[in-house]
C-alpha cells in the first residue's frame, strides 16, 4: 500500500473527519496519521467541526411516554450477553473519566427501576471546595455535590489553578462525629480533576469531604449543610448550600 | 482558579457531567433527569437521519442505554456531554440506515433540513455564539457545497454516493465536501 503524502492526507481529511471515507483510502489515511502529528491535528480539528455540525440538528419532541420507556429500558433484566456487558461497564467505570475520574467502586452497574417525575425533584447537596490562601482565608477551588439517594453518591470537581503533585489525591468523607472514611483517589492534571462515586455511609451522617495529597496535606475541603425540609423548597445557588436537578 | 471564574461556574442547574456520573452510578433520579434533559436532541438527531418516528425512537432509546453503559468512556476534555451523546445517537442512526439500505437521498429533499439547521430559534441559544457562527457559515455556503456536507455529515453518505445522487464526477463531490468543511472549520474559535 503506497504511503500518502501530507497533501494527499489533507485532501482526504474532511471525509475522514466526517467518517465517510472507506476502503483503502481510509486505511492509507489512518496509516499516515499514525506517524504525522501535524495531519492528526488537522483531522482532529475537522472532527470537532463535524461533531458540532451534528449538534445543530433540530431538536424534536419524542412520542408520548418516551421518557419513561427510555429510563425503564435501562433497568430491563439483563440477558447473558447483557450481563457480560454490564460487567464490562463496571470495569470501564473504574477507568478515569476525563481529567479526573469516575471511580465506581461497585461490583456492577445496578439495574435502574422506573422513576417518577417527582423523584427527580429531590435535592442535591452542594458545597464549594475551598482551600486556604497565603493569608489563611478560604479560596474556592472547586465544587462538591452529594446526591442523597439509593445509592447516595458524591461528585467532586477541582481546579486549583496551580501545579499539583503527580500522585493521585485521596477523597475522604467527613462524618459529623469527626471520623473520616476514605472512598477513592483520582489524579489531577495541572491542578484539574473530577471524581465521583458512591457514598458508603448513611448520608445523614455526612458532614463534608476533603481531598488529601499523597503526602497527607489537605488540598481542599467541602462542608455540607443539610437541605431544608421539603416544605421549604431549596433556593438555587452555591451560596445557599444546595441546588436541585434542573430541567430545560 | 479565581473567585470570578468560580462564580460564573456556579451551579444554577446540575451540570451535565454530574448527571452522567449519577446515571453511571445507577441512580434512577439522575437517569430520569438525564433522559429528560437530552431526549429532544437525541430524538431529533435520530429523526433527522432516519426520517421515521418509530425507528428514531428505537435509536434514541439505544443511545441512552449506550450512554449509561459507556459513561466511563466520556472524556470532558474532548467535548461536552451533549456533543458526546449526539455523536452516539448519530452513529447508531447511520448504522441503522446503512443496514436498511434506504433509497438514495434526493439532494433537493435536503433543503428543509438545511433550513432547519441554519435556523436560530431561541431554544438553541444555550449552544453558544460559536454555534450561531457555524449556522451562519453553513447558510453562507454555496448550495451545492451545503448539500454535500449535509449529505456526508448528517446522512453519512460517501463522496461516491454523493456523486451519484448529484450526478457529478467523484472528484467534484470530494472537492465540495473539502471546501465546505474548510469554510465551516474556519468559523470555530482557535483552541
Amino acid at each position: 500500500m503506497p504511503e500518502l503524502t501530507c497533501q494527499q492526507c489533507r485532501d482526504l481529511a474532511a471525509e475522514l473527519a466526517l467518517d465517510v471515507l472507506t476502503g483503502p483510502q481510509r486505511a492509507q489515511t489512518l496509516a499516515h496519521l499514525d506517524r504525522c502529528p501535524s495531519c492528526r491535528d488537522t483531522v482532529a480539528a475537522l472532527t470537532t467541526t463535524a461533531d458540532r455540525l451534528i449538534t445543530l440538528l433540530p431538536e424534536a419532541d419524542p412520542p408520548a411516554g418516551f421518557e419513561q420507556r427510555a429510563v425503564h429500558a435501562l433497568g430491563r433484566p439483563a440477558s447473558r450477553t447483557r450481563r457480560w456487558a454490564l460487567s464490562a461497564a463496571a470495569v470501564l467505570l473504574t477507568v478515569a473519566v476525563g481529567a479526573g475520574g469516575w471511580v465506581a467502586g461497585r461490583a456492577g452497574v445496578p439495574a435502574l427501576a422506573p422513576a417518577t417525575p417527582q423523584a427527580a425533584q429531590r435535592t442535591v447537596w452542594y458545597a464549594p471546595l475551598t482551600t486556604a490562601d497565603e493569608h489563611g482565608s478560604p479560596r474556592q477551588v472547586g465544587h462538591a455535590y452529594v446526591y442523597p439517594g439509593t445509592p447516595s453518591w458524591i461528585y467532586l470537581s477541582l481546579d486549583t489553578g496551580a501545579p499539583t503533585p503527580s500522585d493521585p489525591v485521596r477523597c475522604e468523607l467527613l462524618r459529623r462525629d469527626g471520623s473520616t472514611v476514605p472512598v477513592g483517589s483520582f489524579p489531577l492534571t495541572q491542578g484539574h480533576g473530577s471524581w465521583g462515586g458512591p457514598v458508603p455511609i448513611e448520608h445523614g451522617s455526612l458532614a463534608g469531604a476533603r481531598l488529601v495529597t499523597g503526602s497527607g496535606r489537605t488540598l481542599a475541603t467541602a462542608h455540607f449543610t443539610p437541605p431544608p425540609t421539603p416544605s421549604h423548597p431549596p433556593v438555587h445557588g452555591p451560596h445557599t448550600g444546595h441546588t436541585r436537578y434542573g430541567h430545560r | 482558579m479565581d473567585g470570578e471564574r468560580m462564580s460564573r461556574a456556579a451551579p444554577q442547574r446540575v451540570p451535565d457531567d454530574l448527571l452522567l456520573a449519577g446515571l453511571a452510578a445507577g441512580d434512577q433520579q439522575a437517569a430520569l433527569a438525564f433522559v429528560r434533559r437530552f431526549q429532544r436532541i437525541v430524538y431529533g438527531v435520530a429523526l433527522a437521519v432516519v426520517g421515521e418516528s418509530g425507528l428514531a425512537e428505537d435509536i434514541a432509546q439505544q443511545a441512552f442505554e449506550r450512554a449509561w453503559r459507556h459513561a466511563g468512556l466520556y472524556d470532558p476534555r474532548r467535548g461536552s456531554v451533549r456533543t458526546w451523546l449526539t455523536r452516539i445517537v448519530h452513529n447508531l442512526a447511520i448504522d441503522a440506515m446503512r443496514v436498511r439500505r434506504p433509497d438514495p437521498v434526493d439532494p433537493q429533499q435536503l433543503l428543509p433540513l438545511i433550513a432547519a439547521i441554519t435556523d436560530t430559534p431561541e431554544q438553541y441559544a444555550l449552544l453558544g455564539e460559536s454555534a450561531d457562527e457555524l449556522r451562519a457559515a453553513l447558510a453562507a455556503l454555496p448550495p451545492e457545497q451545503a448539500r454535500a456536507v449535509v449529505m456526508a455529515a448528517v446522512h453519512g453518505l460517501t463522496a461516491r454516493e454523493i456523486a451519484e445522487a448529484e450526478r457529478i464526477p467523484l472528484g467534484t463531490a470530494k472537492s465540495r465536501i473539502r471546501a465546505a468543511m474548510a469554510k465551516l472549520h474556519a468559523t470555530l474559535p482557535a483552541r
